[in-house]
């Protein structure tokens, strides 16, 4: 802890004692919205060379050690009109200049903003890359625009199938990547057990996503980063949209607050839920026919309390909820009745709130705090109950028993965090900050057996414990030379569990051959102190169900390597190559046949907590060229990926989510008008290689021990040895499924108008193709006709998404 | 368009949705590039109400019938005529040569076809009865197939367990702890079991949730004795007094690592619709299987 303190301190007085000669400093924002807008170059011209910097994700930029003198202070990004502000600076002053910018395009025209060339200067980090809301929109979804899709569709990025948003990186599984709803964690974000992301695409301004190698700042995963930012809502007007799928309705509010005593800010909520079981019930008249729903909402505002304390609150709510019950009721033979009830009550989602205080110190020193809430729920609830009533001589006998079977996983992360960012001078940035995350989770299983007069509880699973992570670190960008720019950072980390003090170094360097090509080397070093217990080889994955990493077990640690060879073509279309190795130790697999334990009553049990030690590494290539402005949008992926794994039963071997080749082609193209008005064509495709399996290679006999009651006097035990078919499995994921094809195309009619709303109505065409991609096979035994002989092994592919058609309206009012 | 034909379009596209994850039905016959092995379950029994025996089956290709009609029943009934086929694994190896050697003495064992209902005694025994078993003696197995690796065997039969009469309670009762006491062996395992005598097992254990007094507890052998704990439940007590028959069996190692501990690591896959091996032998050399032995012993209580 002295350590902690000791680093927060020297820091913290750093930044408040930084003096700085005049600088220029503000927000820029959207003229129209008052959104931020991040990566905006702000500049002075000083002779023949200029000065300046980019805006952040805030939209604040910082120009310092400049001159007493008049300049000419420009914000410019492609999609907006470039405006020049005249300033005068005196000595020492501390200027603070706002910027709104007013779009480029004409009324009606779709609004093309860039920022690429921008965040290919100033981006050290490699496999970095943002997303903005257009180009999520990208990619044709499965019923409607994904966040997590789209980031499938980049290199180093493999899905887990068709019916799964969860992104396997680099080797790395969903588990461990940091998924964050504007700096809260999220723990599980999908709904229906993966195929939709939770993240409204309605209110995302940015998804931010870090493939590897990622700086200092971020911690307590191994894998990748996700930070998805919402947007802050219109500072202007209210305004609003809505999205009809064929299976969800979403809608988007936003507005500003009331101004009070120079308080001003705004505020944006939305909305999603899915509507079949309301179509349903109204179809059919009754309540309850479709027991599956679910539904989320965020909400976020931003409150000015002067120009240097902004707070923002942010709330996210998503839950699905699978909820039936039934009921008969009948009379019996001597006058009495039996009622009989029986059904399933299961909600899992996420719940977060979390309040960030931005201030700004100085012009060169921001200091950001958060405390948020993250909640993660999966409680699955079976009960049957049953009541009987008895009549005998007149008087009514009553017996009541209810059986109950609980399974749940409740994560509950609470964190405080704070960040300084300063700019110390041109040359160097430093970013510091700590953070302490308390986490508390309780997996459990219980049987609940309830008569008339008692209750029996049995529970065969009750793990809890309560972690503290406790965090700090410091970063550095230095501009080195014009040419030369290095990133150092070192992060300490502390687990309650275990009596160590985690170390993690990440360095990066970036060498800019010219202005638009560049060479990036990044190593770091990352721990994870959460895993989830799910079987590996499970065929479908609903929930993830997460704990700490136990106190006899060390923390989990991935080494990364990346190098990356960048160009930024003067026609605006980046090529990124990418080179990587993964190392990863004490990674925990959990066991998935029944451990034998002396202790328990029974001889063996199933248990939740026992775990091989996996170590795993993974390499690859990936190469991107991404055009993101013109007519014709998108970008061109090639993967080639390795990983392998190595537990004590099965050696090394590929895990389930191993593609060696993935080729991912995405693109938007505006249609010429003589085909037909504001009509946009999405495309991707996708090609891999098949995901490996376990065959079978046979068929083999065993023998179960089976201990019955003796029939005879004189015998203890009636021993049998009962004779059972069992399939016989070849070396682990030895076996791959068919290569993977698909393409999709989708259609988007643009700014139609109906009264006052304008809307665009799209009609996407999944695997427009048809190809056969089999997630998994089916086994049956065949039996010949002819003669009653039993056995032959046949199987049948179960295919993901064959030919489909979505279609759905976006409006705006 | 009318509302009735959107009701059916939309209805269209949901059925589409909905059996997106579609069972292609091409079905197939699974190429594997496999030569079935030998499988081989020997038992040395100490315990005169039990054979010993040597079970000789061999793995299947995929591709072959597991179950071969042997033949067929026929039963009328009702005027009804009603056909049952009878089956015998397709693996099951008639014509192995099986010998258990002991002490420089090689005893040979011979197949003993079951009856069909009786699949689990398709082995093969020592049918001239010269065959005694004893304690603390190593055995070893010999089994040679036409077209197979020969096998072999070896173990160490267990000590027959004895249980003190003398310091076992002759009434016990569920609800009450009670202790089970038997003489000290030098080391191994050992599988205490308590059942309800008789016709009264199931008819009255199954009757009670909590209180079945039924026992089936791994122990170490070395340490002479285990206490049973009581068990709170709420069910009545029973109101007549039932014969409780408990026995100690004790066990080789290779017996303990096969049927007690188990083979460990498995491949779960639901879709297959049965379990999975890795193919696992214990004991034996040339198949998978087991070559293990036991030795029991019981006593009789009255539960209340």
């Amino acid at each position: 802890m002295k350590l902690f303190k000791y680093i927060f301190s020297i820091f913290f007085i750093l930044a408040i004692n930084a003096q700085q000669t005049s600088t220029i400093s503000g927000f820029v924002r959207d003229n129209a919205t008052g959104e931020p807008l991040s990566y905006v170059n702000v500049f002075v011209v000083i002779g023949d060379s200029y000065k300046g910097s980019a805006t952040n994700q805030d939209g604040y930029y910082v120009i310092s050690n400049l001159f007493p003198g008049e300049y000419n202070v420009n914000a410019s990004i492609i999609g907006y009109k470039m405006t020049t502000n005249k300033v005068t600076l005196a000595s020492d002053e501390k200027l603070r200049l706002d910027f709104r910018l007013n779009v480029s395009a004409l009324e009606g025209q779709e609004v093309n903003v860039s920022a690429e060339r921008i965040k290919f200067q100033q981006s050290i980090e490699s496999s970095q890359i943002s997303l903005n809301l257009r180009e999520i929109n990208t990619v044709p979804g499965f019923i409607e625009a994904d966040v997590f899709r789209t980031l499938q569709m980049l290199p180093g990025v493999q899905s887990g199938g068709d019916f799964s948003s969860a992104l396997y990186v680099r080797g790395s599984t969903p588990d461990q990547n940091l998924i964050m709803l504007d700096g809260i964690t999220i723990y599980n974000p999908y709904h229906l057990g993966g195929i939709f992301s939770t993240f409204n695409t309605d209110a995302i301004k940015e998804a931010d996503f870090h493939a590897g190698g990622f700086p200092a700042r971020y911690g307590g995963r191994m894998g990748a980063i996700l930070n998805v930012i919402n947007r802050e809502g219109n500072t202007e007007k209210i305004t609003g949209s809505g999205n009809i799928s064929l299976v969800t309705g979403k809608a988007l509010i936003e507005g500003p607050l009331p101004k009070w005593k120079g308080i001003k800010g705004s505020w944006l909520l939305s909305g999603r839920r899915t509507y079949f079981d309301q179509f349903i019930n109204l179809v059919t008249g009754t309540k309850g026919q479709f027991p599956y729903f679910f539904y989320d909402y965020q909400f976020k505002t931003n409150l000015d309390i002067n120009q240097n304390h902004r707070l923002t609150y942010t709330r996210f709510y998503g839950d699905d909820i699978l909820r039936f019950s039934s009921s008969d009721q009948s009379s019996n033979n001597i006058g009495g009745t039996s009622k009989n009830t029986y059904g399933v009550d299961w909600p899992w989602g996420n719940h977060t709130n979390g309040l960030t205080w931005r201030w700004i110190v100085s012009p060169s020193v921001v200091a950001k705090t958060f405390l948020s809430s993250s909640r993660y729920r999966y409680d699955f609830d079976f009960y049957f109950d049953t009541k009987e009533t008895y009549i005998d001589n007149d008087s009514t006998f009553q017996n009541n028993l209810a059986f109950d079977v609980v399974y749940k996983d409740i994560i509950k992360d609470r964190t405080l965090e704070t960040e300084i960012i300063w700019k110390a001078n041109d040359k160097h940035t430093v970013t510091s900050g700590f953070q302490i995350k308390n986490i508390n989770f309780e997996l459990v299983n219980k049987f609940i057996i309830t008569t008339l007069d008692t209750t029996f509880t049995e529970k065969p699973l009750d793990m809890r414990n309560k972690t503290r992570e406790l965090a700090a670190y410091i970063q550095d960008k230095w501009s080195v030379t014009n040419n030369l720019k290095l990133q150092g950072g070192l992060r300490l980390a502390h687990y309650n569990l275990h009596d160590t003090l985690y170390v993690e170094p990440r360095i990066g360097m970036k060498y800019n051959f010219s202005s638009d090509m560049s060479f990036k080397i990044n190593w770091g070093r990352y721990h994870q102190f959460l895993i989830t217990a799910n079987d590996p080889d499970e065929n479908f994955r609903l929930i993830d169900l997460w704990l700490g990493v136990p106190e006899d077990k060390p923390a989990s640690v991935s080494d990364h390597t990346i190098l990356g060879f960048e160009y930024f073509s003067p026609d605006d279309i980046l090529f990124r190559v990418e080179t990587y190795y993964k190392d990863f130790d004490n990674l925990l697999s959990l066991k998935q046949e029944d451990v034998y334990t002396e202790n328990e009553d029974d001889v063996q049990t199933t248990t939740m907590n026992e775990f091989w030690d996996t170590d795993a590494y993974a390499y690859g290539l990936e190469l991107l060229a991404k055009k993101t402005s013109g007519k014709i949008k998108g970008w061109i992926g090639y993967t080639y990926a390795k990983t392998f794994n190595y537990t004590p039963p099965n050696g090394w071997y590929a895990p389930n989510h191993d593609r060696t080749h993935t080729l991912n082609i995405v693109s938007t193209i505006e249609l010429p008008k003589w085909v037909s008005d504001n009509l946009e064509m999405n495309a991707s495709l996708t090609a891999s290689s098949g995901n490996p399996y376990t065959p079978i290679k046979g068929r083999s006999y065993d023998w179960n021990q089976e201990l019955n009651g003796a029939r005879d006097e004189d015998q203890a035990i009636n021993l049998e040895w009962k004779l059972s078919n069992k399939y016989l499995v070849d070396e682990k994921n030895s076996d791959r499924y068919p290569p993977y094809f698909r393409f999709d195309l989708g259609l988007t009619r643009k700014n139609r108008r109906l009264f006052k709303w304008k809307y665009d109505s799209y009609f996407q065409i999944i695997n427009i193709t048809n190809h056969k991609n089999a997630l998994s096979y089916t086994y049956r035994t065949n039996t010949d006709q002819s003669v009653g002989n039993r056995g032959v092994v046949e199987r049948a592919a179960i295919n993901t998404f064959p030919f489909m058609i979505f279609t759905g309206v976006q409006f705006e009012f | 368009m009318s509302f009735s034909k959107y009701i059916q379009l939309f209805i269209s596209v949901y059925i589409i949705f909905l059996t997106a994850c579609e069972v292609d039905n091409n079905w197939e016959k699974i190429e594997a590039d496999y030569n079935p092995e030998l499988i081989v379950f020997g038992l040395i029994s100490l315990d005169p109400e039990i054979d010993s025996f040597v079970k000789v089956y061999r793995t299947l290709e995929l591709s072959e019938e597991s179950e071969i009609v042997i033949n067929n029943d026929t039963i009328e009934s009702d005027g009804n005529i009603y056909i049952f086929s009878n089956y015998e694994p397709a693996g099951l190896i008639k014509n192995a040569e099986v010998s258990i050697i002991s002490n420089g003495n090689s005893i040979p064992f011979n197949f003993v076809s079951s009856r069909p209902y009786e699949r689990e005694k398709n082995y093969y025994l020592d049918t001239l009865g010269t065959f005694t078993p004893q304690p603390g003696t190593i055995y070893s197995l010999n089994v040679t197939v036409p077209g197979y690796p020969s096998v072999k065997g070896e173990l160490l039969s267990p000590e027959i367990p004895v249980l003190i009469d003398s310091l076992i309670q002759d009434t016990i009762s569920i609800k009450r702890d009670y202790d089970i006491v038997w003489e000290k062996l030098n080391n191994g395992k050992g599988i205490l079991t308590g059942r309800l005598g008789g016709e009264k097992d199931g008819e009255v254990s199954d009757s009670f949730i909590d209180c079945n007094p039924n026992l089936d507890r791994v122990v170490d052998i070395q340490d002479g004795s285990y206490t049973v704990v009581a068990k709170i439940c709420d069910d009545a007590p029973l109101d007549i007094m039932f014969p409780f028959k408990i026995g100690l069996i004790t066990m080789d190692d290779n017996y303990y690592q096969y049927f007690i501990k188990g083979e460990g690591s498995k491949y779960n896959n639901f879709l297959l619709g049965s379990e999975t091996t890795a193919g696992y032998s214990v004991g034996i050399e040339g198949a998978l299987g087991v070559f293990g032995s036991i030795a029991s012993t019981m006593t009789t209580v009255i539960i209340k």
